[in-house]
């Protein structure tokens, strides 16, 4: 339920009620005054009080929108008319005359008022507190709406306790007494009621205390200086009142008096703008410059034009940030240099664990081809032994630099043209040797397509799918073939074997690092369960996918895409 | 047959290829750190000079800024064999800046190396 909607509709009643009395006081309509023909009258300032009263409870839901700024002055401006009648009246309570702003403008002698033009003291309480209801929404209300829904309930007792008076015919509710209190008219009950409800609306409306919480400094500084303002303007009237004391005197100045007090309102309003200005301006430099240091850019300044508080503040936020910006340099010049070790560590693993390597493998092969010399048998196997295990650590080595590469996202592409059909044919020639030692099948079938690829790297996937597939096929009538197809603006590569095949649920896991299917085979067929996370990396840094297709029993494929020549 | 010289600082593989080389029937002078390959490039003319980029003192990099700027050795025939793993860019630029005819990444057997050293 939108209390607001609701709200809105009874100050715009309100307002109108008080509009149509405050035209028959101006027009001397004493239907409009009275409600219907004989009754009380509404008072003349009473009826100003309910115009502003209506358009303070309009400004007050207002939501940040377009009219916030309207607002934001408009509010503060009829909270002030709202207190400075009831002000009014009651000093002129004090000073014992029938004071009354009324008197000012109505061009009546005072015998033609039915009644003094005095409010009611009910009415009095009422204002006061709707105006303090005002006033306190300008302020930080938000956190006490529940004085809201007790002012209302405060303000409608008084009007309804009014209307039962009228409904029973009991004068002392509607606050007659004979010489003492002066009679409420219905009508103002009523309309009391609706504002007392408004106010408990209000205090109900957890949509409204949004905009309570977002009222700007501004806005209460200007409400600040309004309502300061207005002491002086009493203290002139009461003066006013003290040196002539005569009414009938006093009215036609009236005009002037209103003129005054309007210039001088306006002229305060300004002030209270530009001065509210000077002081919230800084301060939302400063706002600005720090939700930018909170969207991560530090090179912003607050302005340090003024050397008050708010400049200092301005100063001190500065070097602050400027002590951020040195501290985050720092810190990123470590993480930078950190980095710099990392790589200058890497590339020193590298070239001093490969290097020793190479003459190993390097004598080992002279001393297996014969270049050495010849060596018995025997002598032949455990050198093969050796030159076997000195390549596997070499690949390993290789292995563990490649797959740090490609999780750092480092891992970067030499992007040529190359035929699919080369790149096969280079795998297979690696392969031969050894396949035709173990007897096994290695076919190429793939055509000659062209794809943008770094032809090493893929040269490398090829070689640990194969290599992978040479470990499991059975020798003497394994086969393993490469096939090519176009599919989609890309070729799917794929390395077919007749091994034992991937069962369904390790499918998933074979391209992570350091997986192997079968730990017993792991012993069998070697390997460190790096290739394949490698071989993930590189086609995915193409931009291609990688994955597997087996049944258990029945051989295993593992397919590939790249991107085809022109569809870059 | 072909007059090699190999510019390495490791001279356990300087005497891997030159025991390679040899039994190929070419003919291979060894230089042990980039300073003794200057000076046998300086001394004599070759068919083919295999050098490694990262060595003590004079790098390889040393070498073909040397190569580069004496004008005599315009038409020394540099072949890199490199155990460090340059990237993709610095290969490029390396190729791009000095007058080599190849940049091959260790490890390298004895095939890969007699069908480079054939194949120039």
């Amino acid at each position: 339920m939108d209390y607001a909607k609701i709200v809105n509709l009874l100050g715009i009643i309100i307002l109108i009620v008080g509009a149509i009395v405050v035209l028959g006081w101006i027009f001397h309509i004493d239907v409009l005054k009275s409600g219907f023909s004989g009754a009380i009258t509404m008072k003349f300032g009473v009826a100003i009080s309910f115009v502003c009263t209506g358009v303070s409870f309009l400004f007050i839901t207002r939501k940040r929108g377009g009219n916030a700024a309207l607002a934001q002055i408009g509010l503060p401006a009829s909270t002030l008319i709202i207190i400075m009648l009831p002000i009014v009246n009651s000093i002129s309570v004090f000073l014992g005359g029938n004071i009354s702003i009324a008197m000012l403008f109505i061009n009546e002698p005072i015998s033609s008022f039915t009644s003094t033009p005095r409010p009611s003291e009910g009415a009095f309480v009422s204002f006061i507190l709707i105006a303090a209801a005002f006033i306190l929404s300008l302020s930080d209300f938000a956190r006490m709406q529940n004085l809201l829904i007790v002012f209302g309930v405060i303000i409608g007792v008084i009007g309804g306790a009014a209307l039962i008076g009228y409904a029973i015919s009991m004068p002392i509710l509607y606050y007659y007494i004979n010489s003492v209190g002066t009679a409420m008219s219905i009508h103002t009950a009523a309309l009391f009621v609706l504002s007392g409800t408004s106010l408990i609306l209000l205090g109900y409306d957890k949509k409204h205390a949004a905009y309570l919480k977002t009222i700007r400094v501004k806005t209460k500084l200007i409400s600040l200086f309004l309502l300061t303002s207005v002491i002086p303007n009493f203290f002139l009237a009461i003066i006013t009142y003290i040196l002539i004391r005569d009414f009938e005197t006093i009215r036609p100045f009236g005009y002037s008096f209103a003129i005054f007090a309007t210039v001088t309102s306006i002229m305060v309003g300004f002030f209270a703008f530009f001065l509210s200005k000077e002081i919230v301006t800084p301060i939302i430099g400063l706002r600005n410059a720090a939700n930018k240091i909170a969207e991560g850019n530090l090179d912003v300044k607050a302005n340090e034009n003024t050397s008050d508080e708010i400049g200092q503040l301005a100063k001190t936020f500065n070097d602050m940030v400027d002590s951020m910006k040195l501290s985050t340099k720092l810190e990123t010049d470590r993480l930078l240099q950190i980095d710099k070790d990392k790589e200058e560590f890497a590339a020193m693993v590298s070239h001093e664990l490969k290097t020793p390597l190479i003459p190993i493998s390097g004598y080992a092969e002279l001393f297996l081809d014969g270049s050495m010399g010849n060596i018995t048998p025997i002598q032949k196997e455990k050198l093969q032994i050796m030159y076997e295990n000195s390549i596997r650590l070499t690949t390993l080595i290789q292995d563990i630099l490649d797959a740090r590469k490609i999780e750092l996202g480092k891992l970067k592409l030499d992007i040529q043209s190359e035929s699919v059909r080369n790149i096969a044919k280079r795998c297979i020639d690696i392969f031969r040797p050894i396949s035709e030692q173990k007897g096994i099948t290695l076919t190429n079938k793939t055509d000659d397509i062209i794809v943008t690829c770094d032809p090493d790297r893929v040269l490398q996937v090829f070689n640990n799918v194969v290599s992978n597939a040479m470990k499991f096929v059975p020798t003497q009538h394994g086969t393993i073939s490469i096939n090519s197809r176009v599919d989609d603006g890309s070729v799917v590569l794929s390395i077919t074997d007749n091994g034992p095949g991937i069962p369904k649920e390790k499918q998933q896991s074979l391209f992570k690092r350091f997986y192997q299917v079968d730990k017993s085979l792991t012993r069998k067929s070697g390997g460190t369960g790096l290739g394949l996370a490698i071989s993930r990396g590189i086609i995915e840094s193409h931009g291609g996918k990688i994955w597997v297709e087996s049944e258990e029993n029945q051989g295993s494929t593992i397919s590939f895409t790249l991107p085809l020549e022109n569809s870059k | 047959m072909k007059n090699i010289l190999v510019i390495d600082d490791n001279k356990d593989i300087v005497d891997l290829y030159k025991t390679i080389l040899e039994s190929s029937g070419h003919v291979c002078i060894t230089a042990n750190g980039g300073k003794a390959g200057i000076e046998q490039l300086q001394s004599k003319s070759f068919d083919l000079t295999i050098l490694d980029l990262a060595m003590p003192e004079v790098s390889g990099i040393d070498v073909l800024e040397y190569v580069k700027k004496d004008p005599e050795l315009k038409s020394a025939k540099i072949i890199i064999v490199t155990a460090s793993s340059p990237t993709e860019s610095e290969a490029a630029r390396i190729r791009k800046e000095y007058p080599i005819i190849d940049l091959i990444k260790k490890p390298i057997n004895k095939t890969k190396l007699l069908q480079i050293i054939n194949s120039y």
